[in-house]
């Protein structure tokens, strides 16, 4: 699905260079559900916004379906990115003057898809996480498992191949943790590839495959039996 | 030392946000200065004559006449065989004085220029105590070889001011001795006094010829200023109940059938208020507008209070990204209170500091702000301590309203909150906001469709055909001065000989003269009527050629036929043929051009109507087109129309002053293009227009920076909302749609509130004018200025909408 080789990203003020990520190589195939962990500042989250095309690297490539768009423009990646990837984020994200089912369509609405079929498609997927009864309610009406669960049927909708999940449990208690944890167990069974950040081991063991970061470097390489 | 410590922080901040502070401060002053320029505007217009010693006791006598069959006349001049009798009659009345203007040519080296002379009586001085700059006035200013001249004029004629005893001579041929140098009058005065000398029987002597009276002792010549001083105690209102018996003790009967105080009806007016409330007509300066004056601190109040909102809005914006600051001040120990005087103090220091702007920018403007109004304004006034502190005052609470504002509620923040989520409360409402910007629009649009509608008139009025070819004429007054009446044809002879002139008339008046004389006719066809009233123009046989006027029906007047010539015998005049226009022909009650030829309409004589043309436009387009009748009069002639061709005008024009001034070496050559003539009659709707041009850029400037303001506080507002939306695949272009729409909404509400309203105003200014544009036009420049309105909102939020939509998304959805 994605291969990422000799990726560095750099940033750099007037004085100081830092790296946040040094020739990284990493492969993920498609299907696969991969954990990315490490200590704060060790290059996770600056990893997943390049691999969600919201950040470009310093140098390096990144093969994504066998394209470098290492060199993309921010246009064309903006074309890939709302064809193939999901994102879910710690904090959900939901845009708190529009409803549920608003906040979902949301991903469909700049993909000219008519209106109807929209609505159809989203009515699907509330199903799917089970939050159909909540679909006229505000994000402010829901539990914070509730929204994590409107976002990631944001992040499905459009039948995105790849998710990506910046550390998607980071704010929720254990119990509504484990249960997104689930939802995206199934989605990952069902076909998607799941990149997820996390802190958490036992979330981190979903995954097949864990990927050990520190400062910049993959440190560890784990894969599950 | 806390406020140290606000005032650092207060500069610094407005240091770093250099763009944003720029803006604000800017914005505001831009509001103070419009503001001190409009009040600098009102307070000269509401002081004119206040300055003259003792002026609540003096007053003008002015006349409204009532004639018969047309409009009531508010005039400022009256008769000046009243003034002896208003002394004798009312004892509150302590001194009355006559003022009449007469132009005549004073000689200066070989020349003679034409000037305005004042002719007053000798206790005028008593009345008005105005200062000198040299020699003292006689208590009899009575001496018929006095003058009196105001600085200008001695160094225009003698080259300084130190000329007490210096001669001046006249085209008559007298000497005038200098008594007394007046100071220049400021411009805040109701008269003109350039070169005063006493008025006496000796210039204004009975004709000995015909035996008419002078013109002094006329009961029908209204053009005499008669000033009163009374006593301190009177009460004119009292004075002004007796005047129609006075009316009817003094004056004649203007005929059999009526009485004096039928006719005319006299008043009082205090000096003071001349300018803006006296009688409109036959006045020396044109009346000043209260209309325009109370427009004016409209306008000056809307701008005010927009540039005080965008102040209040943009500072409220900036400050909800200072959350963290404050919240770091309030868990080092500040004090709400500290927090409300620090932002106070910020608010202060940017108000004054825009206010020292704004002085600036007066004073740099204000020479070019002054040929703007067309008067001279001072910075002077300003420099009063009254009128800085007032200033002053406004500036402080300029700040305060502004500044509280933000001060209250950032103030009222909860450190730990801010801090631990990094989320600031929301501050202020989004409506609040809209509806500033909708209503900063209203005004905008108004004053853009002011505008166009003003300039569209102005050019409608300039452009319209006017029912004669305007171009490429050249008139020349002072005919019927003394020394040019008797020579006149030889003067229009020896010009026509000249090549470039092609055409020539004499008439009584021109186009875009004022003052033209009435009858009435009470005979028409043959049956009595009620006096239809008819203006009164004397042409010659030439008139209709040099003018390009084809007739309607009948024939032109004839040179070969005696009578179609006014013919005096013994002062009477006798029968004769005439011509009349169109709206003559329905006010006479004809059914058709042709219905007229032929009829005889009587006042005293009888004319025969032997020719209809069509209505010309005399006058501005704000009146109607008069019914006129055309006659062939010598006595009347005062203008010389020339019709040149195009070409060489600058030796044309020399060609005629060599023969005008071998012919009149004593009266000064006043040539002036027709057309320009016409054309300063719109002066003071073109002055308005600039102005209102002016007003509607400044409102627009201001309005588009506070739309700057709400869209940046907007966009940061909804920076994580546009963070998603950028991941979730909308485009760059997408989310400028969005937000550029936004903007939009209050711009077309502004647009909804701001047609029906400029329709109405405009569609009413329209109606002062007879001949105007449609008014359905006003429609089409409400589009267009609704249109310009929604541009100037999108140019404005474009660039900061691009930027928070260029900008990367993770930044926003990172951390909450």
């Amino acid at each position: 699905m994605l291969k990422l080789q000799d990726l560095t990203k750099a940033y750099r003020t007037d004085e100081v260079e830092t790296v946040a990520l040094n020739n990284v190589n990493i492969e993920i195939e498609h299907g696969e559900f991969v954990a990315i962990m490490g200590p704060s500042g060790c290059g996770k989250s600056t990893l997943l916004n390049i691999i969600g095309m919201l950040d470009t690297p310093t140098s390096g490539h990144y093969f994504f379906q066998d394209e470098d768009v290492a060199g993309y423009s921010e246009a064309q990646l903006g074309v890939i990115r709302k064809q193939h990837i999901g994102f879910i984020f710690q904090s959900f994200n939901l845009i708190d003057e529009l409803s549920v089912a608003e906040n979902i369509e949301l991903a469909l609405l700049y993909h000219d898809i008519p209106a109807s079929e929209r609505k159809e498609r989203v009515a699907a997927v509330m199903d799917k996480v089970g939050i159909a009864h909540r679909a006229k309610h505000m994000p402010s009406q829901l539990s914070g498992g509730q929204q994590q669960r409107v976002a990631v049927a944001r992040a499905v909708v459009g039948n995105q191949s790849m998710i990506l999940a910046d550390e998607p449990t980071g704010n929720l208690d254990t119990a509504h943790g484990q249960e997104v944890m689930e939802m995206l167990q199934q989605l990952n069974e069902e076909g998607t590839t799941i990149v997820m950040v996390t802190h958490s081991p036992s979330h981190a063991d979903y995954a097949r495959r864990t990927i050990n970061l520190l400062d910049g470097h993959v440190v560890t390489e784990s894969m599950r039996a | 030392m806390k406020l140290a410590n606000y005032m650092i922080s207060a500069s610094r901040n407005l240091y770093k946000h250099k763009l944003f502070s720029a803006i604000n401060i800017l914005g505001l002053a831009i509001g103070f200065a419009t503001c001190i320029l409009i009040m600098l505007f009102i307070k000269d217009e509401l002081s004119f004559d206040s300055w003259i010693p003792d002026s609540e006791n003096i007053y003008r006598v002015e006349l409204t006449s009532f004639p018969p069959g047309t409009r009531t006349f508010e005039l400022a001049a009256t008769m000046g065989p009243f003034k002896p009798f208003i002394e004798q009659d009312f004892s509150e009345v302590e001194l009355a004085s006559r003022l009449r203007y007469e132009k005549r040519n004073v000689r200066l080296g070989d020349d003679y220029i034409a000037e305005q002379i004042a002719f007053v009586d000798s206790n005028f001085f008593q009345i008005f105590d105005l200062p000198l700059a040299q020699g003292i006035v006689d208590q009899s200013f009575d001496d018929p070889a006095e003058v009196i001249l105001s600085e200008k004029m001695a160094i225009k004629y003698f080259g300084e001011i130190n000329v007490v005893g210096d001669s001046l001579t006249l085209s008559n041929g007298r000497d005038y001795r200098v008594s007394a140098v007046l100071k220049d009058l400021p411009h805040t005065t109701h008269f003109d006094l350039n070169l005063v000398i006493p008025l006496s029987y000796s210039e204004f002597p009975k004709d000995e010829e015909s035996g008419d009276q002078s013109i002094l002792d006329d009961w029908f010549n209204i053009g005499t200023y008669i000033y009163v001083k009374v006593d301190r105690s009177a009460n004119p209102v009292n004075l002004v109940s007796q005047f129609p018996a006075f009316l009817d003790r003094r004056a004649p009967r203007p005929n059999d059938r009526v009485i004096p105080s039928e006719r005319w009806q006299l008043n009082l007016m205090p000096l003071e208020d001349i300018h803006l409330k006296g009688a409109p007509e036959a006045r020396i300066k044109p009346k000043g507008s209260m209309t325009t004056i109370m427009s004016f601190a409209l306008i000056a109040l809307m701008i005010l209070i927009i540039a005080c909102f965008n102040f209040m809005n943009l500072s409220t914006a900036r400050a909800s990204l200072r959350a963290k600051e404050v919240a770091l001040r309030k868990v080092l120990g500040a004090a709400r209170k500290d927090i409300i005087v620090q932002f106070l103090t910020e608010a202060a220091l940017m108000a004054f500091t825009a206010f020292l702007i704004a002085l600036v920018i007066v004073e740099v403007s204000l020479p070019y702000y002054s040929i703007l109004i067309n008067k001279i304004l001072g910075i002077g006034v300003l420099h009063s301590p009254v009128m800085m502190g007032l200033l002053v005052i406004l500036t402080f609470f300029v700040a305060l309203g502004a500044g509280a504002h933000p001060a209250f509620i950032m103030s009222s923040f909860h450190p730990s909150r801010i801090l631990t989520t990094g989320k600031s409360e929301s501050v202020g409402s989004i409506k609040f906001r809209t509806a500033l910007v909708i209503i900063q629009f209203t005004i905008c649009i108004s004053l853009i469709v002011t505008t166009l509608v003003v300039y569209t008139q102005l050019e409608y009025s300039l452009d319209r055909d006017a029912g004669y070819n305007k171009e490429n004429l050249i008139v020349l007054d002072s005919i019927n001065d003394p020394l040019v009446i008797g020579q006149s044809q030889v003067l229009k002879n020896r010009l026509l000989a000249l090549p470039n002139v092609s055409q020539a008339t004499l008439t009584s008046s021109v186009p875009a003269d004022r003052l033209v004389p009435i009858l009435g006719f009470g005979n028409v066809g043959g049956q009595s009527v009620d006096p239809i009233l008819l203006r009164v123009q004397s042409i010659d046989h030439d008139y209709l050629s040099t003018y390009g006027i084809n007739m309607v029906a009948g024939r032109n007047l004839s040179r070969n036929r005696g009578d179609d010539v006014a013919v005096y015998y013994d002062e009477d005049m006798k029968d004769s043929n005439i011509l009349i226009n169109q709206s003559a022909v329905s006010k006479l009650g004809f059914k058709s051009p042709q219905d007229a030829i032929g009829k005889r309409i009587i006042d005293e004589v009888a004319f025969t109507i032997v020719g209809v043309i069509p209505d010309i436009h005399l006058q501005t387009t704000r009146e109607e087109i008069n019914p006129t009748f055309y006659y062939i009069d010598q006595k009347f002639y005062n203008k010389l129309t020339l019709k040149i061709s195009s070409g060489n005008m600058e030796r044309t024009i020399a060609d005629i002053k060599e023969i005008w001034i071998d012919l009149f070496p004593q009266v000064s050559f006043n040539p002036q293009f027709l057309d320009e003539k016409i054309a300063a009659q719109y002066k003071s709707d073109q002055d308005q227009g600039q102005l209102f041009l002016l007003f509607a850029g400044l409102a627009v400037i201001i309005s588009s920076l506070g739309l700057y303001g709400l869209a940046s506080f907007t966009a940061d507002r909804r920076i994580k909302e546009i963070g998603i939306r950028k991941v979730m695949g909308a485009t760059v272009f997408d989310v400028v749609k969005l937000l550029v729409w936004q903007f939009s909404k209050p711009v077309m509400i502004a647009n909804l509130i701001a047609w029906p309203l400029s329709f109405y105003i405009m569609s009413r200014w329209l109606e002062n004018f007879s001949y105007r544009i449609d008014k359905l036009t006003i429609i089409g420049f409400c589009f267009a200025a609704g249109g310009v309105a929604l541009l100037i909102a999108w140019v404005t939020v474009a660039g900061n909408s691009i930027r928070v939509a260029k900008s990367n998304p993770i930044k926003a959805l990172r951390y909450e």
